[in-house]
């Protein structure tokens, strides 16, 4: 089998009294989704954290691409290939929607020079930015500033900025929470096509959207993974069943 | 910055620059002399908005910069004649760019009132290094005999007329002032922006706000430290005051009154309130309080600064619909 692009091994996040990640092992390949999904408080977003670099782990390792990277900063990391989006929309207040994505260009594309120079004035980032802006249906809106935008347009924004940052990696935490139902389905659709470009690893609550587009699945449960697999294995286990009665219907 | 706040900050500047452009013609004597140390100040006002402002470092140190420049010209000034102006100058600001090195390095961790408080306590450290100690005579300050003279290939060019004086203070405050509002507009504004609105986001962006922070104030202190060496060399005297935290609280009141988020506020707020201050001393004994009355009426009248407020006034009604 390949070699991991991202290796999480024993990862522990504690807290204070609170373990919220609690020994969990991750491999994510390339080209493969990898769903983490779980009941609310489950760990989730701190799992993801600690692999971003936003959340240093209390215990385990975090490697990627063969290199350790459990202790370099969230900026080093995104500069290797690691992108993230988080739960809460997290636009830039008083940027266009072109010039928040330009920002995510510029550290590919300008030098340290090029930062004298206004983001307008930078092509290459203008062009990646509107091609990015493109691919989430948001070209229309390049020119509107972020305070004012729906809830959707800012979730799809932000996928836009993370696509402009080329990760090799892609983190998204709920990208399709509060999305209406045709937006949904088309970031479910580009979630699918990012995969032939970039490993993927998608917390989701929607499980349909879930088993529609995963290649394999960890659930976690009180911080502890309970089971890890194919969509249909996971399906199957009793453990799922059960931390999932009453829950999987929303 | 919106696009209208952005349009008047411009107009503005334009304007500051062609009416200090007459000065030396319309002006004289003690004019001038008050004219070089208002542009000073707003010379000064402008380097520390642009880190109280896109930075989101409100230095409440700034004053140590100054002043730290002002002292190294003292200390390099010969008891018989000029010192070079490019070199002096050059280690004076280079000084104080690396003394807001080290003060930055260590205070950028801290946010909010502690990095306030970092900062008031560096540059009193600074303030009592010069005060207690030795270096630069004591509690008396240190003269600065001769001002410098600038050495160019073929001439020695003096500084020593009020309205020459005037000149290069304009020339420098110009290119200072010049160089914030192209800071500003540059992506690196940009991304100091996105920092002080979100600093996750900007992390995961692939730039660390601590580096783009600590840039943003070493330039700023190096600019201040510019101001700090032409006012040493416009009175001829240094003193431990200078650097105290009253003097960087003062520049930090020009900049919140003029406003933070533009490049001609806070030298609008210097420009005001050092005219307020020479017009009410000649008025009353009590001028301080008058100064005091002032900045209250401002603040309440304008928060964000008197240049956004001034745009606002010429904002189009239906915008408020937005
Ligand atoms: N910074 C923090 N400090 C203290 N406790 C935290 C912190 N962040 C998260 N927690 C706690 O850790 C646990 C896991 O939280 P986390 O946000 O990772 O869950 P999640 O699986 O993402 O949940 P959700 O589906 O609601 O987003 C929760 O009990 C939460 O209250
Ligand atoms: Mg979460």
């Amino acid at each position: 089998m390949v070699e991991p692009v991202l290796r999480a091994s024993g990862i522990g996040k504690r807290f204070g009294g609170l373990l919220a990640v609690d020994n969990v092992n991750l491999d994510l390949h390339p080209r493969e989704i990898h769903a983490v999904i779980g009941p609310n408080g489950a760990g989730k977003s701190t799992f993801l954290s600690t692999i971003a670099g936003d959340l240093p782990p209390t215990t385990g390792q975090v490697f990627f691409q063969g290199q350790e990277v459990t202790h370099l900063p969230v900026d080093k990391r995104t500069r290797l290939g690691i992108g993230r989006t988080y739960q809460r929309s997290a636009v830039i207040a008083g940027f266009t929607a072109l010039d928040m994505v330009r920002l995510a260009m510029l550290h590919r594309v300008s030098s340290a020079f090029g930062m004298l120079s206004p983001l307008a004035s930078n092509d290459a980032a203008t062009r990646g930015a509107y091609e990015a802006l493109a691919r989430v249906g948001l070209s229309e809106r390049a020119g509107i500033t972020t305070d004012f935008m729906s809830h959707g347009e800012k979730r799809r924004l932000e996928i836009a900025a993370v696509l402009a940052l080329d990760p090799k990696i892609l983190l998204l935490d709920e990208p399709l929470a509060g999305l209406g139902p045709d937006e949904s389905s088309a970031v479910v659709a580009l979630i699918q096509s990012l995969k032939s470009h970039c490993a993927i690893m998608l917390i989701e609550h929607d499980i349909d959207a879930v088993f529609s587009v995963a290649d394999r699945i960890t659930v976690l449960d009180n911080g502890k993974a309970i089971a890890s697999g194919t969509p249909d294995a996971v399906r199957n286990t009793p453990a799922v069943q059960q931390a999932y009665l009453g829950f999987g219907e929303d | 910055m919106n696009a209208r706040l952005e349009k008047f900050d411009g107009a503005f500047l334009l304007l500051l620059a062609v009416a200090a452009a007459f000065v030396p013609f319309v002006l004289s004597g003690y004019e001038i002399k008050l004219a070089t140390t208002i542009t000073i100040q707003a010379g000064l006002a402008v380097a520390l908005g642009f880190v109280v402002g896109p930075a989101g470092l409100t230095s409440v140190g700034h004053a140590a910069f100054y002043g730290v420049a002002a002292y190294i010209l003292a200390m390099m000034s010969p008891k018989s004649g000029p010192a070079d102006m490019l070199l002096t100058a050059a280690i004076a600001i280079f000084g104080a760019a690396a003394f807001a090195l080290v003060v930055g390095a260590v205070s950028i961790r801290s946010r909010g009132m502690y990095f306030i408080l970092m900062t008031i306590a560096f540059g009193q450290l600074g303030y009592h290094l010069f005060n207690d100690t030795g270096i630069g005579g004591k509690s008396d300050g240190s003269y600065v005999q001769f001002r410098p003279e600038l050495h160019l290939f073929w001439t020695d060019v003096s500084f020593d007329k009020a309205p020459r004086f005037y000149m290069l203070v304009y020339v420098v405050v110009f290119l200072v002032v010049g160089a914030c509002w192209w800071l500003r507009r540059s992506a690196f504004g940009s991304v100091l922006l996105a920092a002080r609105d979100n600093e996750a986001r900007t992390r995961a962006f692939g730039f660390s706000p601590y580096v783009v922070r600590l840039i943003a104030f070493v330039i700023s202190g190096g600019m201040a430290g510019a101001m700090g060496y032409l006012t040493a060399a416009q009175h001829g005297f240094v003193a431990p005051q200078m650097l105290a935290w009253h003097a960087s609280a003062f520049a930090l009141v020009m900049v919140l009154i003029g406003g933070k988020d533009t490049t001609s506020g806070p030298a609008i707020g210097a420009i005001l309130l050092l005219l307020a201050e020479e017009i009410l001393q000649r008025w009353t004994e009590h001028w301080l309080v008058g100064v005091g009355l002032i900045i209250v009426v401002a603040v309440i009248a304008a928060p964000r600064g008197l240049v956004p407020f001034v745009a606002g006034l010429f904002a189009p009604k239906q915008a408020h619909h937005g």
